[in-house]
């Protein structure tokens, strides 16, 4: 599964970055919490700079998580 | 079931009575461009690479859907970065799909980056869903009666109109119009 080192460090910091960053985005790498930014714009912007397209998790800090509708599965 | 191809008219002028039955059956299709986000196109060619050409691709407008979504395999086509994963309800229940960053140009509008969940579309007679979140960036106005429907954003306008045969495009030099290749859709 891509991302998933990224999204097993999001949910091991999870409680932390709700309390500090709601709202926010997180840019993680592997196992590493690069930053948290305001928009998915900037958290895209600095992972491409960062790590090219060799795949990074942005992920908005949010509780619950939000859940799509209305697109095909 | 064979579609007549839409017509995305740049611009805001009538040219000619839509098609209401096109527009019910078909939806609001426009065509839109999909690329690289401009960033990542970049670190790409400094790398050496090639992001390669935006696509044009059929979307359905749809106000049910509340995020843009592209078929999975035109993502992989397209070589876009997956940055997370969605949660998506459906009829079997909640399940997860990725989520990629797209450059998407619309009616006007341009989202660079814009978050796209992966969804198998293709069968479905169009590549993207532009979703609540695009129509947040623009202005919708669905005109049933007439087949038509406008979208509009970013200082300009978009007129579609169902079934665009017979518009004259040849005699208007105020527009710039995309015929999208006829394509079989189905429900």
């Amino acid at each position: 599964m891509a991302l998933e080192k990224e999204l097993a460090t999001y949910r091991l910091l999870r409680d932390t970055l709700l309390r500090d960053w709601a709202g926010k985005y997180a840019l993680i790498k592997g196992d590493h919490l690069e930053n948290v930014y305001d928009t998915y714009a900037a958290a895209f912007g600095a992972g491409t700079r960062l790590f090219g397209n060799s795949g990074f998790l942005v992920k908005r800090i949010v509780d619950p998580e939000p859940i799509e509708t209305g697109v095909p599965g | 079931m064979t579609r007549e191809p839409a017509r995305v008219l740049r611009g805001s002028i009538a040219l000619a009575q839509g098609d209401v039955d096109n527009l019910r059956e078909s939806g609001a299709l426009v065509e839109v461009s999909l690329s690289q986000p401009d960033e990542m196109a970049q670190s790409i060619r400094e790398k050496g690479g090639d992001p390669g050409a935006a696509f044009r691709a059929v979307a359905l407008i749809d106000t049910g859907a509340s995020i843009a979504a592209i078929d999975n395999a035109l993502a992989q086509r397209l070589g876009l970065v997956q940055t997370g994963e969605g949660s998506v309800a459906g009829v079997t229940g909640v399940q997860t799909q990725p989520i990629y960053a797209a450059k998407i140009e619309a009616g006007g509008v341009t989202l660079d980056p814009w978050r796209v969940l992966g969804s198998p579309l293709s069968s479905q007679g169009f590549q993207v869903l532009l979703g609540r979140d695009f129509l947040e960036q623009t202005t919708l106005v669905y005109d049933g009666r007439a087949g038509s429907f406008t979208l509009g954003g970013g200082g300009s306008s978009f007129l579609v109109k169902a079934l665009g045969i017979g518009l004259g495009l040849g005699t208007v030099g105020l527009v710039t119009a995309f015929a999208l290749g006829a394509f079989r859709k189905r429900r």
